[in-house]
């Protein structure tokens, strides 16, 4: 019988029982494994019942408390796994990350469902807003003029019903001059005044002396309007005949049937208003004449005409 | 950061802002780009497309584009957002009328992604003519305190005189550049 040296049998048992130790380390781990795969499971059927059956919650306060809820359990469960990855062979970890994954997933959409929420408020009106370009391009004539019915100015008429209006140059000078809301009337501005704003005007006939700087014209139908001035804007009006100076250019927009022939007005005053308003009596540009909604170059807008002479009328007192 | 430091750099080298003038029709965007250009102002009509002009100031090169406000071109004005370092809008301070809707297409202008960051100068124009409303009114009426997305200032001026409007101009310069060209 062969001795064997106590050193020998020492670290034979000291091996056995490493051994021992690592089978025992191994069943525990599997052991872990199992009771991980088991709580996972009873916590994912929970959320997702949970989930499912949010979808019969009516009340929005409730709904939102339940959705509260399920986030938490979906964040607890996820640190769960994570605590749980010392121990968890790759696979485990890796498959229960994806249905941790497919399960918020799933929350987010529901949640978009049955609780739609504002996340930046801005963003969503440039959405809407972008909505309605496209569905009905922005009205022009909503966008520009004041809503308020009130008729705020200095100088001008409003409001009035077949009656004459006469405006003398002491009263006009230097004035911005407001007409609005006019039916039927004659006006005589015989003066010069520094702009002159006209709106929604019918059937008169408005013959003013010479305008500083603009003269701005909104929402007029069958008038006649003769004026002097530096710019004449036009917006959308229908058969009105102008009798302009002008010395830049006039411009028409959203209208129709509008047509242009030079100044004739005169009364006693007038060239002495020209010398007042600084315009150039001899730099008369009325038969060029831009229109914002026919940008085709060389080709008449259809929108506007010259009034032929013979169609002229006379312009006096 | 490699990569806006390479385009700040670019700016740098280049020295250029692209400004952008904006407001309703007849606020006066074509005259206050003539008169800092020295040109007549008296032969102005209201624009039908816009203008470019290239102006030199603190050693910065301005490419300035007007465009025309008209209604019906308010549909284009976005077709010039891009790359914008500056917006000068420009009120009519007399015509206190449309100043609401003058609000209103400052306020659609300031949402717009392809101008975040642009500064923004607002100049009440016509200062010069009787009825003008004060710098405080128009501020308050454009609601301007409540513009927080961009850097803003609000200066009265007179493109006819040609009052306080290289000011505006430097204000504007000063701001991009402490932006884009600031040193590293």
């Amino acid at each position: 019988m062969i001795q064997i040296p106590d050193s020998l049998v020492k670290r034979n048992e000291e091996r056995a029982e490493r051994l021992g130790r690592k089978k025992e380390e191994a069943g525990e781990e599997e052991n872990l494994t199992d009771v991980f795969r088991e709580t996972f499971r009873s916590k994912q059927t929970e959320i997702e019942s949970a989930l499912d059956s949010a979808e019969k919650i009516r009340d929005r306060q409730e709904l939102a408390e339940r959705f509260n809820t399920i986030s938490k359990d979906i964040q607890s469960l996820n640190k769960y796994v994570s605590t749980s990855a010392l121990f968890l062979i790759p696979y485990d970890l890796r498959m229960s990350k994806t249905v941790l994954q497919e399960l918020q997933e799933r929350v987010n959409q529901a949640e978009n469902k049955l609780l739609p929420k504002r996340k930046f408020g801005f963003s969503k009106i440039t959405l809407e807003k972008k909505k309605d370009e496209i569905i009905c391009p922005k009205r022009v004539d909503q966008v520009d003029f004041p809503k308020k019915e009130e008729l705020i100015f200095d100088t001008g008429f409003g409001n009035r019903v077949g009656e004459v209006l006469t405006l003398s140059g002491e009263e006009l000078a230097g004035k911005d001059v407001v007409l609005t809301k006019l039916q039927n009337c004659v006006v005589y501005l015989l003066g010069s005044c520094s702009t002159l704003h006209l709106s929604q005007i019918s059937g008169c006939r408005i013959l003013c002396g010479p305008v500083t700087t603009s003269v701005f014209i909104e929402g007029c139908k069958n008038s006649l309007i003769a004026v002097a001035c530096q710019q004449l804007r036009v917006h959308q009006t229908v058969s009105t005949d102008f009798y302009i100076h002008v010395t830049t250019k006039a411009i028409i927009e959203d209208s129709n049937d509008v047509k242009f022939a030079p100044y004739t007005f005169s009364y006693s005053n007038l060239v002495k208003d020209f010398h007042i308003s600084g315009l150039d009596p001899h730099s008369n540009n009325w038969d060029k004449v831009d229109d914002f909604n026919w940008l085709v170059n060389n080709k008449q807008s259809p929108n506007w005409r010259i009034i032929e002479e013979n169609e002229r009328v006379k312009l006096t007192l | 950061m490699g990569f806006l430091h390479i385009l700040k750099k670019m700016k740098q080298k280049e020295k250029e802002m692209r400004i952008l003038i904006l407001g309703l029709d007849n606020a006066g965007k074509t005259t206050i780009l003539k008169r800092l250009n020295n040109e007549d102002i008296s032969t102005i009509s209201p624009t039908l497309g816009f203008n470019i002009k290239t102006l030199y100031q603190g050693g910065f090169t301005l490419n300035m584009w007007d465009v025309g406000g008209q209604k019906s071109l308010r549909s284009y004005w976005k077709n010039y957002f891009e790359s914008t370092d500056g917006l000068i809008w420009v009120v009519d301070s007399v015509d206190s009328r449309r100043l609401d809707s003058c609000k209103g297409e400052l306020h659609e202008l300031l949402v717009e992604e392809r101008l975040v960051g642009a500064s923004l100068l607002i100049l009440a124009n016509k200062q010069d003519l009787p009825g003008a409303l004060s710098l405080e009114q128009i501020k308050d009426v454009l609601d301007l305190d409540s513009i927080k997305t961009h850097h803003w200032q609000i200066i009265s001026c007179s493109a006819v005189t040609g009052e306080h409007l290289v000011d505006g101009i430097n204000w504007l310069v000063n701001d991009i550049s402490s932006r884009i060209f600031q040193v590293d």
